[in-house]
């Protein structure tokens, strides 16, 4: 209770209590009811209030002396019959909507008990209203009605309540409180089973909702602008702005108060309004007028002038008018506390001014709208749809009425679409939660059944893939203009060129650029667009190992889409799917990428990755997205036949932990395991013999397939925490690739093997089968086991093995870096490793502990050997 | 036998001072006067420091005690 309001008595609280208790029993009843049953309900009670709609009003105006008895009418049958046509076949209980696409599923949770404040200015409509839409949505209301209009409405709620009740609605649905006071009020905001206040009516009561603690619809006044703007319908604007104004005496706090009117038709709107029965206001009666109806400390409408007639209101200031005065019009020359009718007025009485542009227009409909308007209603006549956009931008309303009655277009579903109601939501401009006409899906609580969805899989390569001996002779099929040969000076030394060059056909200029063979810097890759360009080129040929073909991938980027920025492009994304960043597609060169790699591991051939260095900021910059796998792919082991016994243990080693990490991922698919698994057993078969006998043909061509087979799985399943580690690793102590991912494997594949400590967030991750995964390899190569422990860690004894013949070094301490000098580094180590996002599709989520623990592994060596009965195997 | 009948045979057997069991399975649906009477019975075993319970409640009913306080009553 606030401190400000004494609490009730004992008996009226016990009055009070009883109204909530019943309405509790009856909202935990109300649960069981279908959707056909609460139809069936609202159908008879709108008849039932259909049947008393002018029996209501005739109560309303009684009892209140405020508004037209017609008029009310009217609203109460917009509050049944509209309001019925809107909610008839709205789905309220159970299952309400569905997205099988998305898999959501929106179900119907009735709130409970409401206390709803009801107003003054439309007693029984507001009632009727809110009953219709509690029964539609099984929820039980405490009527708490103006004070001053008490008795009206607790007629429209025994009406609600037997026509509801007779239809099987639970007893206690309804009740409503006898000479409300604000102390019943407080006390029942704050009672602990009233779940929701709806407070329809003045500022003060949506102020005393929200205060409630309570979940709070409060909706409040406004003061809605309207711009007669010169390409109007001028004689249906007149019309309709006399009928909203007019219309119950003007109590609807949707209805016109300042109408700003363009100088050009400004004199003969005023002369329309008065042919119809309209009194211009003097100057002199203006003032007084505004003296008399306007409050002058609080700036707000006096209540005596509220829903008054015109006559009335006129008789106050001693002016006389005909009997059949419709409305006041009173020219104002601005907005603002001089202005006093610039304000809302409940009543008929309507400020115009002139506006000499559709700036001034807008401004002054501006400040009309921010002089307690905010978030309500504002009407616009006007032909101009420019200009309707204009004041729809301009005015913070949650309803913007064109070419209609604002009192009648707001309540919705008479002359437009909106949602028809009697509680109109002002957003945060008028202190509101809302800004929609409420509606029975204020009344609900809406809970979401989420279905699992995994991301939808797939498994994209190159279009053409051409291997074995000699597959090079394939480039005769591709007709080029210009064709640029990117290679490495290496290469070029050892003919490799001039043998690709041999294949292309004569009729094409072939031009040759030779880079460094290392990671390329941007500076090299610009000068490879800039003589793409110089050239004319259709046709990129990169002849060599990943850092030319990676080149290669980022010069046809920038020379196919110069506007393409690569620091833009680099950015990091958690699912590619989802990414913030988008490649660019419209293309202004076109040149074709065929890739020949010369080394077995990267499989930069047909991978849609790239990597660069950026020297100049220090760092390296990796572009991931399919549109950079190139084109053709071509796997000719006749460029690998002179690879050094280093190179291939090297790149052996990147290409067999690309398959093992591709087989373990999250995103590993039957595509990519097929991929995954034969690059894996064609490694174990083949790379020591091609490492021990360089010039077996055999081996070296498998172990060429082997590299591409492999980079096909992890181009779709990604990789692990091998390659963040070996990334960070490598980088800080310059150690290549291959032989930095082969001091951490063995480690790796006992980590994955083993019982998370944390599942990575995957919703493709159905179980966790990384101990499985390596358990079938194992079974794929031969290497025997009983138990999914037996067999991981004879997967890790072969894979030690498999290092030992390729004399990897085993410890990163056998590479002569000091346990002090790795102590210092391991921090950043650490930091940098997190940071990779290799690691997200690893099966299991490293914590940065786990992976210091890794590195020191690796750097002890060979201890998962010692360690051997220690893997504690996932089962 | 409708629910309020079973509430009042309940109430019946208050006095015997023994445990008093109603078997809900049949009961689909309560309306607003049963748990008037539920109440009741619950307060007047109270007093008598007499044990009701109920035994045999539907999901949908067990929800609509629940909202009106009166799961204490079921076993």
């Amino acid at each position: 209770m606030p401190q400000n309001i004494a609490p009730p008595s004992e008996t009226r609280m016990a009055y009070l209590e009883s109204l909530v208790s019943q309405a509790s029993a009856a909202a935990a009843v109300f649960t069981q009811y279908t959707q056909e049953d609460v139809d069936r309900i609202v159908k008879q009670m709108v008849l039932a209030g259909l049947a008393q709609a002018q029996h209501l009003a005739r109560l309303a105006v009684d009892e209140t002396r405020l508004g037209v008895m017609e008029d009310k009418t009217i609203k109460n049958m917009v509050a049944t019959e509209f309001v019925y046509n809107y909610v008839k076949d709205k789905r309220t209980v159970g299952i309400i909507r569905e997205f099988p696409e998305s898999g959501l599923v929106e179900m119907a949770e009735p709130i409970g008990v409401i206390f709803s404040l009801t107003p003054i200015t439309n007693p029984t409509s507001t009632v009727l209203f809110k009953c219709i839409m509690a029964i539609k949505t099984r929820n039980a209301v405490v009527f708490s009605p103006h004070p001053n209009a008490w008795r009206c409405c607790a007629e429209a709620v025994r009406i609600m309540y037997e026509a509801a009740v007779k239809h099987g609605a639970p007893e206690g649905v309804f009740t409503c409180v006898e000479e409300p006071t604000l102390s019943d009020n407080a006390w029942l905001m704050h009672h602990k089973d009233v779940r929701l206040v709806d407070a329809t009516g003045g500022r003060g009561a949506s102020r005393a909702a929200y205060s409630s603690g309570k979940p709070a619809l409060g909706v409040g006044s406004g003061n809605t602008p309207v711009y007669l703007e010169k390409t109007a319908d001028l004689d249906m604007a007149v019309v309709d702005i006399i009928t909203s104004k007019t219309f119950d005496n003007g109590t609807i706090c949707a209805s016109e108060q300042t109408v700003v009117i363009d100088d050009e038709i400004y004199d003969v709107a005023l002369r329309k309004f008065a042919e119809l029965g309209v009194h211009i206001c003097s100057a002199a009666e203006t003032e007084i007028l505004g003296r008399t109806v306007i409050d002058p400390v609080k700036g707000q409408m006096q209540p005596m002038a509220v829903g008054q007639k015109v006559t009335d209101i006129a008789r106050m200031i001693g002016l006389r008018v005909p009997p059949h005065t419709r409305l006041l019009i009173a020219p104002i020359g601005g907005v603002g506390r001089e202005y006093p009718l610039s304000v809302e007025k409940l009543f008929p009485v309507l400020a115009v001014c002139r506006a000499h542009s559709v700036d001034e227009a807008l401004r002054l409909c501006i400040d009309v709208n921010h002089a307690g308007g905010l978030g309500h209603t504002a009407v616009i006549f006007s032909r101009n749809d420019e200009i309707v956009k204009r004041f729809g931008e301009a005015m913070n309303a949650g309803r913007i009425i064109v070419n209609s009655p604002g009192a009648i277009g707001a309540l919705g579903g008479v002359y437009n679409d909106l949602v028809p109601t009697f509680s109109f939501g002002c957003g945060t401009g008028g202190g509101n939660s809302t800004m929609d006409n409420v509606n029975v899906y204020h009344y609900l609580n809406i809970k979401r059944v989420a279905r699992r969805t995994p991301a939808h899989m797939w498994f994209r390569v190159p279009n053409q893939i051409y291997f074995d001996m000699n597959a090079v002779e394939v480039l005769r099929g591709f007709p080029s203009s210009s064709t640029l040969i990117v290679t490495n000076p290496a290469l070029e030394q050892m003919g490799h060129v001039n043998i690709v060059r041999r294949s292309i056909p004569p009729q094409t200029t072939v031009h040759v650029l030779a880079i460094p063979d290392a990671e390329p810097e941007i500076k090299v890759v610009m000068h490879g667009v800039e003589t793409l360009k110089a050239y004319a080129v259709d046709q990129i040929v990169a002849l060599g190992g990943g850092s030319v073909i990676d080149a290669a991938k980022i010069m046809k980027l920038k020379y196919e889409f110069p506007q393409a920025d690569l620091d833009e492009l680099a950015a990091p994304f958690l699912d590619i799917r989802k990414r913030v960043v988008e490649f660019p597609t419209e293309k202004t060169n076109h040149a074709r990428l065929i890739a020949i790699s010369t080394t077995s591991g990267t499989g930069s051939e047909v991978t849609p990755f790239a990597v660069f260095t950026d020297k100049v900021r220090g760092r390296k910059v990796t572009l991931a997205d399919y549109s950079l796998s190139p084109d053709v792919a071509i796997v000719d082991p006749q460029f690998v036949m002179s690879m050094p016994k280093g190179l291939t243990a090297d790149t052996g080693i990147d290409c067999l932990t690309h398959a093992l990490e591709a087989a373990v991922s999250v995103y590993a698919s039957p595509y990519t395991d097929s991929n995954a698994m034969q690059a894996i057993r064609l490694v174990f078969k083949y790379l020591p013999i091609a490492y021990e006998n360089p010039r077996d043909e055999e081996a070296r061509s498998m172990m060429h397939n082997a590299a591409c087979i492999a980079a096909l799985a992890f181009s779709n399943a990604s990789v692990g925490v091998n390659h963040a580690l070996a990334h960070a690793f490598g980088a800080r102590f310059g150690v290549a690739h291959g032989r930095a991912n082969a001091l951490m494997l063995p480690h790796v594949i006992a980590y994955n093997a083993a019982v998370p400590t944390k599942f990575r967030p995957s919703p493709n991750q159905r179980a966790y089968t990384a101990h499985k995964k390596y358990a079938m390899i194992s079974d794929l190569l031969g290497l025997g086991g009983k138990t999914v422990e037996e067999k991981v860690r004879n997967l890790v004894a072969a894979t030690e093995r498999l290092l030992d013949q390729l004399q990897a070094p085993r410890s990163i301490a056998d590479l002569g870096i000091s346990r002090e000098e790795f102590e210092r580094a391991m921090p950043e180590l650490a930091k940098i490793a997190f940071d990779d996002p290799s690691w997200q599709s690893n099966p299991r989520m490293p914590m940065v502990d786990e992976l210091i623990e890794l590195f020191w592994s690796a750097y002890e060596g060979r201890g998962v050997a010692r360690k051997e009965a220690e893997i504690e195997v996932c089962v | 036998m409708t629910t309020s009948a079973m509430v009042e045979e309940a109430f019946g057997k208050l006095d015997t001072g023994a445990e008093v069991v109603i078997d809900f399975s049949p009961v689909r649906r309560l309306a607003s006067g049963d748990l008037r009477e539920l109440r009741k019975l619950a307060n007047a075993a109270e007093e008598k420091s007499v044990k009701v319970g109920l035994c045999g409640v539907d999901v949908s009913v067990y929800r609509v005690l629940k909202l009106a306080k009166l799961d204490g009553l079921v076993l």
